[in-house]
């Protein structure tokens, strides 16, 4: 799972390196939403690691608290997922550009 | 030795699964907006929001898998079940999602290529409208 995770940061830091590339060439309609998609990208590669990290150790260690710590993290995972899907179900439910 | 889960870490483990159950509800509800909309645009659409849709379903079953494991009462078996379904989860966000983007890039492109033939088309038109008869030459 902790190996997954470092390919989440694979599209943020291609959005990354479009944000620098389009504020380079003054092309701000791109930046912001850029850097706003690789951030969450971001964010959530790091909850992750974190989480897989946590878990992995908990079960090495046989440590119940390291364990839940884990699973704490994967809990706001799930809460920022939910956060994102939730926006993008009120963004496609309001926009009506075909 | 095995592990030992105090009550409130087996409350944290239920609660990310609670909210492992509020995820699957959005992502059901987000495929239903996304199968609403895949037959409203041509073919290229259709076959991009069906990648999606795969990949959205089975990172919403495997999900379902690992909280409904991790949300009931913790056994070893139910742990690993649930572990291997986060590990799924996981697989198909990486390999489904990177798929589903280059076709959802490859419509994209599909579209700037038709928006191109209608700005010609435009062009075309307005210089037919100014001087009939003339031909427009493009570089």
């Amino acid at each position: 799972m902790v190996a997954l995770s470092v390919y989440d940061f694979v599209p943020a830091a291609l959005l990354g390196a479009l944000a620098v590339v389009s504020l380079s060439q003054g092309a701000l309609l791109f930046t912001f939403p850029a850097l706003a998609m690789g951030g969450f990208l971001g964010y959530l590669g790091v909850l992750k690691v974190a989480a897989g990290r946590r878990i992995r150790s908990g079960i090495v260690r046989k440590d119940g608290a390291l364990f839940a710590s884990g699973f704490a993290s994967l809990r706001t995972l799930l809460i920022v997922l939910f956060i994102g899907n939730f926006g993008g179900l009120v963004f496609a439910l309001s926009c009506n550009v075909p | 030795m095995s592990m030992h889960l105090s009550v409130e870490d087996q409350k944290t483990v239920r609660g990310a699964a609670r909210w492992g159950y509020a995820v699957v509800g959005i992502v059901a509800l987000n495929m239903v907006v996304v199968v609403s909309r895949a037959f409203d645009d041509g073919l290229r659409e259709f076959v991009a929001a069906g990648a999606l849709l795969v990949v959205m379903g089975w990172q919403a079953l495997a999900l379902a898998v690992a909280s409904l494991s991790f949300s009931s009462t913790p056994t070893a078996e139910r742990f690993e079940s649930g572990l291997s379904a986060l590990r799924t989860y996981c697989k198909v966000g990486v390999l489904g999602g990177l798929a589903s983007m280059m076709l959802a890039g490859l419509s994209c492109q599909m579209k700037i290529s038709e928006l191109q033939f209608e700005v010609d088309r435009v062009i075309e038109a307005e210089v037919q409208k100014e001087y009939p008869g003339a031909k427009v030459i493009r570089e």
